[in-house]
């Protein structure tokens, strides 16, 4: 099936994200041994997996934060090889952290502003010397619609380190949304949520995918929050693909059963 | 030729051992406190002086002399420094604790002088029983003879790293001092008292650090503590060999740093500028190479407390407590201060404190670069100074050699110093940690003693002149008059810092600082605003420099522009809040006028003695003790201790008054509308519940 | 909180030491009217529970309830600023956190609670020396790695550069092979596979069996049902609900509205 899918993957016309037979090794041991991956337009794809099965090393080679020892990644047909991760979120890939990673003394308003500048003009001393830095009407407006649409108008003007850890998950998707990005990564969005949390999160993604039709790449432990939102599944264990498909046949596989759910699990 | 190369690599391995030995003092120390200690360097020579002082001057025997500097004096300033000072800062970040480093470099040398008295202190005595290094030498008539103080080096070097082999083999107290360095509180869950563990790490690096200074000073021909601060670059190259936790590498590289230098003082011709400037710039060049090449400096070691959750939050910056009409009123009655002050300045004063307040309205453009490049930029660096310095220089070269006037030749001078801190900054800036900090450091103290003296740089022993600048009809060449410009360009050069801050580079260096990954994942760059910001700082600085040399109508190294200088200009800024203009206003007048006030203090009591000559007993005695020429060295060391306060207020102090001025003011509001103190907030409360 | 019930007498050890009022013995953790804060920030009001010997207490609710700080006040990270925390009838509300584990009491800190630049090994070592001794270290070690074998590959490996998942097997594996008195588990499921839950939970009922206390802090309702006598719900730093309520009752209480609830249903079994 994974052999299958590689050759199937290369180049297709059309992936949003093709990464072909990653390789990674940490001082010899291999975290990451031939992984390929493909997501297509609009889909919300889970990846999940035993810990240290490789997951958040995949997130990070394909973000740029990890050089892969081997292997292509391509967005949108562009090879990514090469890139440092602020470019790669340049040509439009976004992400959100496990651990949360917050601009912890700017506002959310300001985290929005400060990405979606970011994306599209940079910084330029000139600018700043001449008192033309200020947020302009289009950057408000744009960012004032992602604050709507996850629901966070309340909480515009607050300081990041104010935040519940939910709200501040919140905040990271938000950031990451601004970037209007081809293709979004979520590294474990409801860890540490408690069940309201968790709920108003899958809220959220959904009406962010509802409304954007953003590509998401979902990486989980809650089962039944991937059960909820994902469309196929990709299960990792010991660096190597053991499964992959429609979510439901997926995580009814005998080796995810064993490997990751536990015999008892339902 | 290959007895010569043997020859001098033997004569390298002394001085070797000395580099090595206070490297292993400094990872030692960062190891198991979490401090790169650049303080070691003023403990070390504390140690030395009092070794100096017994031995020497008491002419105690070696062994209670021995004691009393190293196993006595030296662990004590350990016990003190953990008790009064780091235990508070356990959980404090390593750069919180390296600006306290900072502020007790800048102190200790001057408690000794007070203590000791200033005067030279000639042929330290070497730790051996005999009254000259050269009296005992050994093997006697062999090519390869060492001399006392060579001997003890080796001798107590292979002690102290053997005793230190011991501790750290495996799982013994150094293992817990280790992991008391990381959380003091996990540490604690384990069942150990993680405060006794940390004493003991303390005194034990203490005692290094006092081992170190007493082998270390019959190098010198007299005592002097710039010559310590001198040997860290080595010491710190040495530490980088070992990437600051390898004690075995860093206990090679640092011989190896020693017979390298030998080796190029052996071969190279002695008057050839390879020697002159080679030589002592080897450890830099070799600190330098490494942190070009190697990649684990870029990424940050900071590990911060898993349990610091325990904490309690930051208290919120002044700006988002005060009500809108509050920052009307603060802004308005900072404008009304400083015109009254210009206004006071120019009217009321006489020549003298003109010129003291002049002086320091000049040293805070040079100031303004620390805002810039630490405040904004978050590099700190400890080599402002030093781009002051070539901008003095260009000024001074320029004005000299080619004529040109002096307005136009500071601006060049911005431009050298700012194409010097680009080219530094290549290696610098894609740093993590306190590399950055190490690396200006080597940089700054390179400059001091290589390049510095240097007749093309410097223009050699006699300062250059720079006259005052004379713009079409207005002369500046009177202190009112230059006091009018020097307000105006630091006026436009607050505005400029103030909308860098502001603006969007700011903003991104805000991100980058708050959080690397995240700034990178939105699309920063997370090298350029910071390349940016350090640049312009060198600018700001050399802009500043020259100003300073017009000033004083000479660009003079030695008076205006030392490495420390730069760090009590550093630690002044950093106390008073190194995100703010204001500090470096402040900053810069107060370094000027504090001392003065200081005398004018110490003067009283002669003054009154010779006015009452009745006055005997006690009183006379007291009054007596009390010395005018203190008053330097007194406001250094309250400089220095006002550092201490960084790990408690990193916001800076004017901010923090700020803070509770409007604290109290509101909560007078609250009360006068019969309001009770406003509770907090349910959010934080609940964030700080859930706190990770 | 005055209506705490009593607890399954089938899970009571049958020799329980000398008996008080209630019958129950002196508790191995009892918290007294407990008020703590941080700085300005006050987290608990009023908090009292107590934990017996091979008793399991969970400790339930919303994020920003207090949960975390109970552990912590209960562990000695936190002093209270008022009450009294005690520890087998003496009063430990002003001792040391080394006191309380002396004392035996470990806690497993939430999130990722290791020392990031020691390795598996040293880790566990710190952990092992204090309670083992030089002789019986090396079984604690072997017993570590038996509930953790992932961790026995990465015996050399810096503990800051595991996953996150293995980081927290680590933080389990330090109190698990402990055996204490009380042993405190904050969010042990958190960021683990369901397998690695499961055996967890197996591992918990063991220790709870050969007589230690537990008090489990739990987001996960089932989770924590599945192996607590008695549950403390807690609500804004107070204590909402105790005793044995029902899953629903503790729905109601936490997360107010029907919607909810059934989204709860929705999640996965308890092991």
């Amino acid at each position: 099936m994974t052999a299958g899918n590689a050759m199937l993957g290369n180049g297709q016309i059309g992936s949003v994200l093709v990464a072909n037979h990653i390789d990674k090794r940490f001082e010899g041991i291999a975290a990451l041994s031939d992984v390929s991956v493909h997501l297509e337009p609009g889909e919300l794809v889970a990846l999940i997996g035993p810990n240290g099965a490789g997951k958040t090393t995949l997130f990070n080679c394909l973000s740029g934060v990890l050089r892969p020892n081997s292997g292509q990644i391509l967005l949108k047909g562009r090879d990514l090889s090469g890139l440092a991760a602020h470019e790669r979120a340049r040509l439009g890939l976004a992400r959100t952290f496990q651990r949360m990673e917050l601009f912890g003394s700017l506002t959310v308003r300001e985290h929005l502003f400060v990405a979606h500048r970011a994306q599209r003009r940079g910084a330029s001393l000139w600018r700043d010397l001449t008192g033309r830095s200020r947020p302009t009407p289009q950057e408000r407006e744009q960012c004032d619609a992602v604050l709507e649409l996850v629901g966070l108008g309340d909480h515009a003007d607050r300081p990041a380190h104010s935040l519940t850890l939910g709200t501040g998950r919140v905040v990271e998707l938000a950031r990451a949304l601004v970037c209007d990005p081809e293709l979004l990564f979520l590294d474990e969005p409801s860890s540490g949520l408690d069940h309201r949390e968790t709920e108003h999160m899958g809220t959220v993604l959904e009406q962010v995918r509802a409304e954007r039709g953003t590509t998401i790449l979902l990486c989980e432990h809650d089962v039944a929050f991937v059960e909820r939102l994902a469309s196929r599944t990709y299960v990792l264990d010991c660096g190597k693909l053991i499964a992959e498909g429609p979510t439901a046949e997926a995580l009814a596989s005998p080796q995810v059963r064993t490997a990751y759910l536990g015999a008892g699990a339902a | 030729m290959a007895g010569e190369i043997l020859e001098y690599a033997v004569r390298g391995v002394p001085i070797g051992c000395v580099f090595a030995l206070m490297a292993v003092g400094l990872v030692l120390t960062y190891k198991t406190s979490g401090v790169f200690n650049l303080a070691f360097a003023a403990q070390a020579y504390t140690s030395a002086v009092v070794f100096y002082e017994v031995r020497k001057e008491h002419e105690w025997p070696l062994l209670p002399a021995a004691l009393l500097a190293v196993v006595v004096v030296a662990p004590l300033i350990g016990v003190i420094l953990d008790r009064f000072l780091y235990r508070y800062q356990r959980t404090a970040g390593s750069l919180a604790k390296l600006i306290t480093s900072l502020g007790l470099l800048v102190a200790i040398p001057e408690i000794v002088r007070l203590i000791f008295g200033s005067g030279s202190k000639k042929n330290p005595p070497a730790l051996w029983w005999v009254k000259r290094t050269d009296d005992f030498l050994w093997p006697q008539g062999s090519r390869f003879v060492l001399d006392a103080g060579q001997i003890a080096t080796l001798a107590f070097t292979a002690i102290a790293v053997t005793g230190l082999a011991i501790m750290f083999s495996r799982g013994g107290i150094g293992l817990r001092m280790r992991a008391v360095v990381e959380s003091p509180r996990l540490v604690q869950l384990q069942g150990i008292d993680a405060s006794r563990v940390s004493l003991a790490s303390w005194m034990l690096s203490s005692l290094l650090a006092g081992l170190a200074g007493v082998l270390i000073a019959p190098l010198f021909a007299q005592l002097n503590s710039l010559d310590f601060f001198t040997l860290l670059v080595a010491a710190i190259a040495a530490c980088v060999i070992g990437s600051l936790t390898n004690i075995v590498a860093t206990f090679i590289g640092g011989i190896g740093l020693g017979i390298l230098q030998a080796e190029l003082a052996g071969f190279l011709p002695t008057d050839s500028i390879l020697a002159t400037g080679l030589r002592p710039g080897l450890p830099f060049l070799v600190l330098f190479g490494l942190l070009l090449f190697r990649r684990s400096a870029r990424t940050s070691h900071e590990v911060t407390d898993p349990l610091s959750g325990v904490d309690p939050p930051p208290p919120p910056p002044a700006a988002s407590l005060r009500p809108s009409w509050m920052t009307m009123g603060t802004r308005v009655f900072a404008v009304t201060v400083a015109v009254l002050g210009l206004v006071l300045a120019l009217f009321v004063l006489d020549e003298f404190w003109l010129s003291v307040v002049t002086s320091g309205v000049v040293l805070a453009v040079v100031l303004l670069s620390i805002v810039l490049t630490t405040g904004v930029g978050g590099t700190i660096s400890l080599s402002q100074a030093a781009f002051a310095a070539i901008g003095a220089f260009t000024t001074a070269q320029l004005t000299t050699n080619f004529n040109l006037s002096v307005l136009v030749a500071m601006v060049a001078g911005a431009l050298v110093a700012a194409a010097v801190g680009a080219v530094l900054s290549l290696p610098i800036i894609r740093l993590a940690g306190i590399y950055p900090a190490l690396a200006t450091l080597a940089f700054a103290l390179m400059f001091e003693n290589v390049l510095a003296p240097l007749s093309w740089v410097s223009g050699g022993a006699t300062p250059l002149t720079v006259p005052r600048p004379l713009v079409g009809p207005i002369d500046f060449a009177g202190n009112r008059a230059f006091l009018l410009l020097s307000v105006g360009i630091l006026a436009v050069l607050s505005v400029a810092v103030i909308m860098i801050r502001q603006g969007t580079t700011g903003r991104f260096l805000d991100a980058i600082r708050e959080s690397e990954p995240a700034a990178s994942a939105v699309g920063i760059n997370p090298i350029r605003p910071r390349l940016v910001a350090f640049v312009a700082g060198a600018g700001v600085a050399g802009f500043g420099g020259g100003l300073v040399a017009s000033f004083n109508g000479q660009a003079n190294y030695a008076a205006n522009f030392t490495f420390y200088l730069g760090l009590v200009w550093l630690v002044l800024v950093i106390t008073a809040g190194f995100r703010s203009v204001q500090a470096a206003i402040i900053s810069g007048i107060f370094f000027y006028v504090l001392p003065q006030l200081l005398d004018r203090l110490f003067r009283w009591p002669g003054n009154y003695l010779t006015s009452n000559p009745e006055v005997s007993g006690v009183t006379k005695s007291v009054l007596d003790f009390i010395e005018p020429e203190w008053s330097l060295g007194v406001a250094f060391i309250l400089f220095g201790f006002g550092a201490l306060t960084y790990a408690k207020h990193p916001e800076g102090i004017i901010e923090a008054q700020t803070t509770k001025s409007i604290r109290k003011v509101l909560g007078w509001i609250d009360k006068a509308r019969g309001k009770g103190p406003t509770p907090a907030s349910e959010q934080l409360v609940t964030q700080v519940g859930g706190g990770r | 909180m005055s209506d705490v019930s009593a607890p399954a007498e089938a899970r009571l050890p049958t020799e329980a030491p000398a008996a008080d009022a209630d019958g129950r013995g002196v508790p191995v953790l009892r918290f007294d009217d407990v008020h703590a804060a941080y700085g300005p920030f006050q987290a608990l009001f009023g908090v009292s529970f107590e934990v017996h010997r091979a008793e399991a207490l969970a400790l339930i609710g919303p994020n920003g309830a207090g949960k975390t700080t109970v552990a912590r006040v209960a562990s000695g990270l936190l002093a209270p600023s008022s009450g009294r925390v005690e520890v087998d009838g003496q009063d430990f509300s002003d001792r040391p956190a080394q006191a309380f584990a002396l004392a035996g009491i470990a806690h497993g800190p939430e999130g990722r609670s290791v020392f990031a630049t020691l390795n598996v090994e040293e880790n566990l070592v710190l952990a092992f020396r204090r309670q083992f001794g030089r002789a019986g270290l090396r079984s604690a070690l072997d017993r570590a790695y038996e509930l953790f074998p992932a961790l026995s590959q990465r015996r050399r490996q810096n503990a800051g550069s595991l996953s996150g998942g293995e980081q927290r097997m680590l933080t389990l594996a330090r109190v698990l092979v402990l055996e204490p008195k009380l042993l405190i588990a904050d969010e042990l499921s958190l960021g683990l596979a369901p397998i690695i839950t499961t055996e967890i939970y197996k591992v918990l009922e063991r220790i709870l069996e050969a007589g230690t206390a537990l008090l489990v802090v739990e987001q996960h309702v089932d989770h924590a049902l599945g192996i607590a006598h008695r549950v403390v719900v807690l609500e804004r730093g107070k204590v909402a609900l105790s005793g044995q309520p029902s899953r629903e009752e503790i729905l109601a209480s936490v997360f107010g509205q029907s919607q909810d609830a059934s989204m709860f249903g929705d999640r996965e079994a308890a092991p």
